[in-house]
């Protein structure tokens, strides 16, 4: 035991015997492990016999036919596991990954530039744009036409339930009164 | 002349790319035969071994990207057969509902019948001593008896201590000629 083990002073083991005292037969190790000779009446040495596979045999051209299915199994996983390295396979990933890509960036932009008119229109009051309709000549009719025609109904605030409502106002709204209130 | 290629070289292969498959069919060509023996002697049924021997190389080829040379190539695959092997009589045991012994005496019957065993009565008598030893002890004794490998060789296989492979090899060998003697000489 090493002297810094708990304080533990051991030195007055050194120099006894590693044995402790005990003692074996002559050549018992040489003996006891691997002698199995004088077994048998004949003397045979029985260790002798280990120069075979112990008196297993295998079929004929087993190690051939054994190693070709492994191959084949492994072949079989390694097509697997390479699949997506081909050349082809990659090309067709890329270019499905590139359409995804073009795809979402075309969806996105559009998106932002919808948003930004609309947040533009919302910040124009409403001065500036009877000032800009005035300036423009644009006149009283195309306005009239254009706030009556199907594309341009009532936003989607209005629902199904005000469905009534929306047929009040057109029936009993003058021309007059729309364009006053422009 | 046959030619030995090193390990290190077959591993080296081996991680260059496009050339795995040629690799492992050289690792295959060193080691099949011996491993089939490893196997072979615990699970004695030629087909059953055959069955262990495939799916060992299988996890030796799914594997060997991961293995770190911190053991011997070798050593390493001996490792997976006996594992695989082992968990093979395990299966065999729980499908059966047997014990330990009853396996061993269905091993014996095989070896009596003689599928693909063309040893003499000493050689067939040894076998049959050998399966009277707990599973360990047999693994420990065919590797030191017939593969001739070290117990340090072995630790790394088995993941015992040398000190305990040795007491366990010498139980062994002491059980074996005790069966010899009274088998013997009953002629």
């Amino acid at each position: 035991m090493k002297e810094d083990d708990n304080d533990i002073d051991d030195s007055f083991l050194k120099g006894l015997a590693a044995s402790g005292g005990f003692s074996v037969p002559e050549n018992y190790f040489e003996k006891s492990i691997v002698d199995l000779k004088g077994i048998t009446s004949q003397q045979e040495p029985l260790l002798n016999i280990k120069n075979n596979e112990g008196g297993f045999e295998v079929p004929e051209s087993y190690f051939e036919k054994s190693a070709n299915q492994i191959l084949e199994k492994v072949g079989t996983k390694q097509g697997k596991k390479i699949y997506l390295n081909t050349w082809f396979t990659l090309t067709k990933v890329a270019a499905v990954l590139l359409a995804i890509i073009a795809l979402s960036y075309v969806i996105i932009i559009k998106t932002k530039q919808e948003q930004t008119f609309s947040e533009q229109l919302n910040n124009v009051s409403e001065e500036e744009i009877i000032d800009y309709l005035a300036k423009n000549d644009v006149k009283t009719e195309w306005i009239t036409k254009a706030a009556f025609s199907p594309e341009n109904k009532v936003p989607s605030t209005v629902n199904s339930k005000n469905k009534e409502v929306e047929q009040y106002l057109i029936d009993n709204t003058d021309e007059q009164t729309l364009i006053e209130e422009l | 002349m046959k030619i030995v290629i090193e390990d290190n070289e077959l591993l080296a292969l081996f991680a260059t790319a496009g050339k795995q498959s040629e690799a492992f069919g050289l690792i295959l060509n060193k080691y099949q035969k011996q491993t089939y023996w490893h196997i072979r002697r615990i699970i004695i049924d030629h087909d059953d071994a055959d069955d262990v021997l495939q799916n060992t190389f299988i996890k030796v080829w799914e594997n060997l990207a991961k293995f770190r040379e911190d053991s011997k190539l070798y050593t390493w695959i001996y490792r997976i057969a006996t594992n695989e092997a082992l968990q093979f009589l395990q299966k065999k045991k729980q499908n059966l509902n047997t014990s330990f012994d009853d396996v061993s005496y269905e091993l014996s019957e095989k070896l009596s019948v003689g599928a693909y065993f063309n040893g003499n009565q000493i050689e067939l008598k040894l076998q049959q001593a050998i399966l009277t030893l707990p599973e360990k002890q047999r693994i420990v004794f065919n590797m030191k008896y017939y593969d001739n490998l070290k117990y340090e060789e072995m630790q790394e296989i088995l993941d015992t201590s040398v000190g305990a492979l040795k007491a366990s090899y010498h139980h062994a060998v002491k059980k074996v000629e005790e069966y010899l003697k009274k088998q013997l000489n009953q002629f």
